[in-house]
């Protein structure tokens, strides 16, 4: 799944998430890199969960109701069919 | 049986299109994500790294371009549930083939199932038994 477009997407934009972050961290007045940085990773993970939900929960449920006209059971025999 | 190969058809057209306008929103974010890293760098090299100029304009110009990804993420989402749907009717109308010669089975390689996981596992997403199984 993280292979997908949308989770490259989301991989990105939470880099930048992550970016805008650390340099509020900075304008904040922190000083030295090491908080700065912890914001820039918080930021990162903190996006990455929000839109990695959003894409996961709007995927199953688009997946859930999707509507089946044939489902796996009323395929015919042949064989390629798992027994 | 004319009818339903000129459905196929169209199905097939309409998802190549959505392929295409996937592609193209992809290209194009990343394109302005890009232009923004230059003029970010260009910004600093101006005011100087990590100047006061350069993070008034990163503060600026970074919401923008995490907001663009955002809403492309968004129309991302609904082209995929777009081109699954296709995907899904391209295999009723392969059911539909093996309803009228079922002796044709063992030359199908692509579901013939509509189950939405079928479809994704003929590109490769998730189960390949539920691939095979079809």
């Amino acid at each position: 799944m993280l292979t997908t477009a949308p989770w490259i997407l989301v991989v990105v934009t939470s880099v930048l998430a992550g970016v805008a972050a650390g340099l509020l961290a900075r304008l904040a007045g922190a000083s030295g890199p090491l908080v700065p940085a912890l914001a820039g990773a918080a930021g990162f993970v903190v996006s990455l969960v929000v839109l990695g939900a959003y894409e996961q929960r709007k995927f199953s449920h688009e997946m859930e109701t999707a509507p089946v006209a044939f489902a796996l059971t009323d395929e015919p025999t042949g064989p390629d069919r798992p027994t | 049986m004319q009818f339903m190969t000129t459905e196929h058809f169209t199905l097939q057209t309409a998802r190549a299109v959505v392929n295409a306008e996937i592609s193209a929103r992809l290209q194009l974010y990343m394109t302005t994500l890009s232009s923004s890293i230059i003029a970010l760098a260009l910004v600093a090299q101006v005011s100087g790294v990590l100047g006061r100029a350069f993070e008034a304009f990163a503060l600026v110009l970074l919401p923008v371009v995490y907001f663009l990804g955002v809403v492309t993420l968004a129309r991302l989402l609904q082209a995929s549930a777009e081109w699954r749907t296709y995907g899904q009717g391209m295999n009723r109308i392969r059911h539909w083939y093996l309803e009228v010669a079922p002796e044709m089975q063992p030359y199908f390689v692509l579901p013939a199932t509509d189950d939405p996981w079928a479809s994704l596992a003929a590109i490769g997403v998730g189960s390949r038994r539920v691939w095979r199984g079809c």
